[in-house]
């Protein structure tokens, strides 16, 4: 195991050096994840980037070359206990597949197509920092290229081009699908779908071509046209209008322009189907869109890595200040804990809320980052922990080993760390899972209230928001975003009661 | 026994105790200083005759720049400096001799501060005589007596005034009307307060009992937009059309049955202007429109504008209000008035009954209302209450309408009244659907560029910006294709001509074009273009949080992307916004407004006054978000404020406009020039449905309810019985109100006066 671990440590250490390798001014190579140790830094990155690689690397060969590396009998009981607990392994596991998963990020998802073949190049924009503008694949303008239309349009044409794009070919935000037109068929003075129902409901005709603008529009009921028809001026006045009673025109009337309205060249009667968009495998919505037109799958993908991101750097910012600040108190006790105490109570009396709110309201929403809003989180997270390790200290401390270390001349730090934290690092790795499930919730209901991360940020809160919104027209949304909650919370959750069965002390010792 | 005291304490004395906290206020009585108010705005008025008067006649004496030059800065010095230097005597016999002068000496501070503040003017290097002499004579025939409030008598009454009735007009409303029925309305949120001035009683509940309701002295058609009486049964203008004269209607009552008299509108005056209320829009408001005001008897009194305005009688008239019920007013006015329920001349009236706090208010038609048979208003006001109930959330709210639980709800946006509305309620025609085109002015909705902020101060930016907006594809895709591209900040005004320039379209070319002329040139990774110092195309649109705004704002940046910018979107909770944009603190502003018919004002959004204070810093909390401040706008928009006819405001209108268009300061938004509202079937509208201005159906009042309907249609939703579905356009207004009766009508010849 800590083998194989040492090996994907190296695999990607030489991953992201092969990509900076490869990478020139103005062509920046990105592979998914492991790139972000480059991409994501701050401005000052060139060399953070190289020493984080260099240390992920050491990491890697120490890893594979160590044989010291060794867990302590009892952890290692422990750990063959938690995997003698089937709900919980099988948890853990298929937690790690969704972590990889999360981890192919934009080779999975994302509007960028994976490679392209064009005039017998290949090119791969989905792995590339810079975009390529549509007039790269002789499309017109400078904008970036549309993949899934240049994609449609290479199937159109079939000329040995070639469009691979991911599985869910739709980015998380900011991807708006302006909807799908349905084409119905007109038969014997009615309307109906292509699988011959008649069609009820509001059928409109467009100008021919892309954006094409609004002509007529008419309510049709079994297949007649009833009620109102309209027709509308370049624009977007109502020029025409009649109304109908069951497919009998009761009243009409033209206003200037008409004519010339009426003489235009126009398209067949279509349905506009507008977001929120049913579940559509054709245009890759597989779990249809919200009622702003963002991918449904692509936004619970992109929010399960904003939850993954969020949750590493919580735990680690939490669990250093919170473990250390507690050993030490639990440690020295006497004034330093009686200081830290009060601090603690007054911190504590801050409400957090209040503070996010009037945090947003300061900084543009726009402007507010991942890493602040964790590091709001941190600024009170870190009390919860470090109560139970100042109490777990205390109690150790009081304990005949570390008198013993003490008596033979060791260091507070060695014994605060070689000899206190072993001891009551079970009682932190129980912690960890609940503390998961705790900033995952967090973070989505503050999103749901509107608080939370701008909309750059994909959110299963404003997911939610938007699915509550359109509860009767789109339930897909409620559903897809509660079973995607309520499934990863599930494991974590499992993943964490199995741990705390495993670690339980009361299974190897007893008090007396 | 302790026992029984601490339950009488814990249980008892609580509930006890909140029944009798219902008003404990000491008695105050602001008669005296209701008495104060009256003499001393006219003291102020008095001295800036007085001073006005004196300016004039100084600078004839000097009859030359350079001896103005000389003159008036000794003059203002010994005004300023010895209290006891005596006044010039020629001038001081003369200023006594002025008609209703009294006290001269009194306006020696006013003066000697208008007498400073002129020398500054002379002593400019572009000082011109003729222009400072014309200014000064204009302004001095701006206030025509040395007073604000002026009592005087029926003999003061002049004799040949062509009193007007206007009852010719159309009828509002259909005669099949019936009385009756309670109607229910959703409102978002609580009003914190039941006041109409003070601390937020500017709040949108404001409107339904007050604004919408409330009687003027003359009010405009809702249809045809032509001036009929309201509270006043008969009008009159002076010669020289500055001057209005209202004669009260002698039925004219309150809700608790007071007649309504001339005092009831000074008390209306003291309510907006004491010192207690701190209502500084009103008092400049007054200050700056008015002359004077004079009373001649129970029943008659005029009001006087410093200039000549169209609608005049309109404008010049202000909501009756009780003095018995505001004889309170004092320091802790706020909250004394917050929860009272006044009486009124309106058609309803909250009482202390129908209010249950946090839930509901519930407004009843006033019994035997004075109007109830007049014309123009004897088919309106039909239920006999209306409950507007606290529903927070719009999709709730829906829910509750397809129970049956609202009577009426709007279905402007698109998806409740395309998809959402689809339902078998509306199918088996128990909830009807109307579409109306109403005449109302645009909203003025857009997107406001602060200029002071870079890279905006850049006119090619600006340009671009406006180029790369892609407003059809909101059109298309929010809107469902409803709704037409807004062209110009103000627009839509029946008695203004529609300025005639049209909005930038979308145009990637051309935004390159623009951002490539300001400098911005070359692509960044993400395709955003950077000018070659490194800076990224970059713009930050200030929103306020509501979703249909950000999703239009998100698409907007999502598709200007392509023409090479970068829109970035905050939006904020509402307050926080308002913030914001008040303190100019945004790039740009997503912003509405509130404007309404008839005439629309450019003053107060585009002139440098309120863009910069006189030091140069950027000016606070006024509506100048574009923080634009050009002389050749400021000359337009101070000619528009004074125009005295509507073509020369419609040619005014166009200047601006043109102006505005040119410098791209304002990037208008969508314009939705009808209203659309599924109502429940017993709901029974007139035959056009509402009236002409309305900005909801529910505002017009014409409605009325069919209590048998309504048993009919529960009935037939309980045995599944169907009646045809309601769908309809009503379009007579769709472009422009109906014509008023007949050409201007001609005056009628004077007549003596109703004995009254």
């Amino acid at each position: 195991m800590r083998l194989l671990l040492g090996i994907f440590v190296l695999f990607c250490t030489v991953l992201a050096m092969v990509g900076q390798v490869l990478s020139s001014e103005g062509n920046t190579v990105v592979f998914p994840t492991v790139s972000w140790i480059f991409t994501s830094l701050p401005a000052w990155q060139p060399w953070l980037g190289v020493v984080l690689t260099l240390a992920f690397g050491a990491l890697g060969v120490w890893l594979v070359s160590t044989r010291q590396f060794q867990f302590t009998p009892m952890t290692a009981r422990k750990l063959k206990r938690f995997g003698e607990i089937g709900r919980g392994v099988w948890s853990f596991r298929i937690l790690l597949v969704l972590v990889a998963l999360a981890c192919l990020d934009q080779a999975l998802v994302g509007r960028r197509a994976l490679a392209v073949k064009h005039d017998g190049q290949w090119y791969f924009p989905a792995f590339r920092k810079e975009i390529y503008p549509a007039s790269t694949f002789g499309l017109p303008g400078e904008a970036e290229t549309d993949y899934r239309k240049l994609g449609e349009l290479v199937k159109e044409k079939n000329d040995g081009r070639k469009v691979v794009l991911p599985l869910i070919p739709w980015d998380p935000v900011s991807d708006t699908d302006p909807g799908v037109a349905i084409n119905l068929q007109e038969k014997d003075g009615k309307l109906f779908y292509t699988d011959g129902q008649p069609f009820s409901g509001l059928a409109q005709k467009f100008t021919p071509g892309e954006n094409g603008k609004r002509v007529w529009q008419a309510r049709f009921r079994e297949g007649v046209k009833h009620l109102t028809e309209e027709a509308f001026s370049p624009d977007g006045k109502i020029v025409y209008n009649a109304k109908w009673d069951m497919g009998r025109k009761i009243e009409e009337k033209r206003e200037e322009g008409a004519d010339a309205v009426l003489s235009m060249e126009i398209g067949p009667w279509q349905e506009m189907d507008y977001p929120p968009i049913a579940p559509n495998f054709e245009r890759r919505h597989y779990l249809g869109s919200d009622g702003k037109g963002w991918d449904v799958a692509a936004q619970l993908f992109g929010g399960f890595q904003v939850i993954l991101k969020a949750a590493a750097l919580y735990l680690l910012v939490t669990y250093v200040i919170g473990t250390s600040l507690g050993l030490m108190m639990g440690f020295w006790g006497g004034i330093f804990d009686l200081i830290m105490q009060r601090f603690i109570e007054v911190l504590s009396s801050i409400p957090f809320l209040y503070l996010v709110i009037i945090l947003v309201s300061i900084m543009e929403k726009e402007n507010i980052t991942l890493p602040l809003i964790i590091g709001v989180f941190c600024l009170f997270s870190w009390i919860g922990c470090s109560y139970y390790m100042r109490s777990a200290t205390y109690r150790e401390k009081a304990r005949d080993y570390v008198a013993a270390a003490r008596v033979m001349g060791a260091r507070s730090g060695r014994i605060i760390f070689k000899h206190i934290l072993p001891n009551t690092i079970a009682l932190l790795v129980t912690l960890i899972p609940f503390s998961i499930t705790g900033i995952s919730s967090a973070l989505t209901s503050l999103d749901f209230i509107g608080f939370g991360l701008p909309e750059k940020y994909a959110s299963w809160g404003r997911l939610l928001g938007d699915g509550v919104e359109n509860l009767r027209t789109a339930p897909w949304i409620v559903s897809s975003v509660f079973f995607m909650i309520v499934f990863v919370l599930l494991l974590v959750t499992f993943v964490g009661e199995a741990l705390r069965e495993a670690f339980d002390p009361k299974k190897f010792t007893t008090y007396r | 026994m302790r026992f029984v005291r601490a339950i009488f304490v814990l249980v008892l004395w609580p509930l006890f105790s909140g029944c009798g906290a219902k008003e404990d206020f000491e008695p105050y009585d602001s008669k005296v200083e209701f008495q104060n108010f009256l003499r001393d705005w006219d003291r102020e008025y008095h001295d800036q005759f007085v001073s006005d008067q004196l300016m004039v006649k100084s600078l004839e004496a000097a009859g030359s720049l350079e001896k103005a030059r000389e003159d008036i800065p000794r003059l203002a010095k010994e005004l300023a400096q010895n209290a006891s230097t005596p006044w010039p005597e020629p001038l001081l016999t003369w200023a006594r001799s002025l008609p209703g002068v009294k006290e001269v000496e009194k306006s020696r501070p006013v003066v000697a501060g208008d007498f400073s503040s002129m020398e500054k003017r002379l002593v400019a290097t572009d000082a011109n005589w003729e222009i400072i002499l014309e200014t000064a004579r204009k302004k001095s025939l701006e206030l025509q007596k040395p007073g604000y409030f002026t009592f005087a008598t029926l003999a003061d009454l002049p004799k040949d005034l062509a009193w007007v009735t206007n009852l010719d007009a159309p009828e509002v409303g259909s005669p099949e009307a019936k009385k009756g029925g309670t109607f229910h309305q959703m409102m978002p949120a609580f009003p914190p307060t039941l006041r109409v001035v003070g601390n937020d009683s500017n709040n949108s509940f404001r409107s339904e009992h007050y604004d919408n309701v409330e009687m003027l002295p003359v009010e405009m058609h809702p249809d045809t937009g032509e001036m009929i009486p309201g509270v006043a049964d008969r009008w009159a203008m002076s010669p020289d059309e500055r001057t209005v004269y209202y004669h009260i209607d002698p039925e004219a009552k309150f809700s608790d049955g007071k007649p309504v008299r001339t005092e009831d509108f000074l008390t209306s005056y003291y309510l907006h202007l004491n010192t207690y209320t701190n209502n500084t829009y009103g008092q400049q408001y007054y200050r700056e429109q008015f002359s004077h005001l004079t009373v001649y008897s129970d029943s008659i009194y005029s009001v006087t504008l410093k200039q000549k305005k169209p609608l005049a009688p309109v404008l010049a008239g202000n909501y009756p209000a009780h003095t018995g019920f505001y004889s309170e007013i004092g320091p802790d006015f706020d909250k004394r008035y917050d929860w009272r329920c006044r009486p009124t001349v309106a058609p309803y009236a909250l009482r202390p009954e129908g209010i249950n706090k946090g839930r509901s208010i519930t407004m009843f038609r006033v019994e035997n209302w004075w109007a109830k048979d007049k014309r123009y208003r004897r088919y309106r006001f039909n239920a006999d209450r209306i409950e507007h109930r606290v529903i927070r959330d719009i999709p709730k709210a829906w829910e509750v309408f397809r129970g049956g639980g609202l009577d009426i709800f709007p279905l402007s946006v698109p998806e409740y009244w395309y998809e959402r509305s689809e339902i078998p309620e509306v199918f088996n025609g128990y909830i009807e659907r109307h579409t109306f085109y109403n005449v109302w002015p645009g909203s003025g909705s857009g997107l406001y560029l602060n200029v002071a902020r870079p890279p905006l101060n850049n006119k090619d930016v600006r340009l671009g910006l406006a180029y790369a907006c892609d407003w059809d594809s909101v059109i298309k895709i929010l809107l469902r294709g409803d709704g037409v591209r807004g062209n110009a900040l103000q627009e839509g005004y029946v008695l203004i001509k529609d300025p005639p320039v049209k909005a930038r379209p979308h145009d990637v070319a051309k935004a390159r074009e623009h951002f490539a002329a300001a400098g911005y040139t070359i692509p960044d990774a993400d395709g955003i273009l950077k000018n070659a110092q490194g800076e990224r195309l970059s713009v930050s649109v200030t929103v306020i949080q509501i979703a249909t705004r950000v999703a239009t704002l998100n698409l907007l940046a999502e598709l200007a992307k392509k023409a090479g910018i970068e829109i970035k979107v905050d939006a904020m909770e509402g307050t926080g916004a308002f913030q914001k944009v008040g303190q100019k603190l945004h790039q740009i502003g997503y912003n509405s407004w509130g404007f309404s018919p008839p005439i629309n004002d450019y003053f107060q959004f585009l002139h440098s006054s309120n863009a910069y204070e006189k030091d140069g810093r950027v000016k606070t909390d006024t509506n100048n978000l574009f923080s634009y401040s050009n002389p050749e706008m400021d000359k337009l928009t101070e000619a528009h404020r004074v125009a005295t006819s509507l073509e020369e405001m419609s040619r005014l209108t166009a200047e601006i406009e043109q102006l505005i268009y040119d410098e791209g300061i304002f990037i208008p938004a969508v314009r939705i020039n009808f209203l659309r509202e599924a109502s429940w079937r017993w709901i029974r509208w007139p035959e056009k449905y509402a009236t002409a201005a309305c900005y909801i159906g529910f505002d017009s009042y014409v409605w009325w309810i069919d209590e048998k309907m309504r048993e009919e249609t529960l009935e037939a939703r309980v045995e599944n019985r169907k009646f045809p579905e309601v769908m309809a356009i009503h379009d007579n207004y769709r472009n422009g109100p109906p014509p008023a009766t007949g050409e201007e009508p001609a005056p009628p010849p004077p007549q003596p006066l109703p004995k009254s």
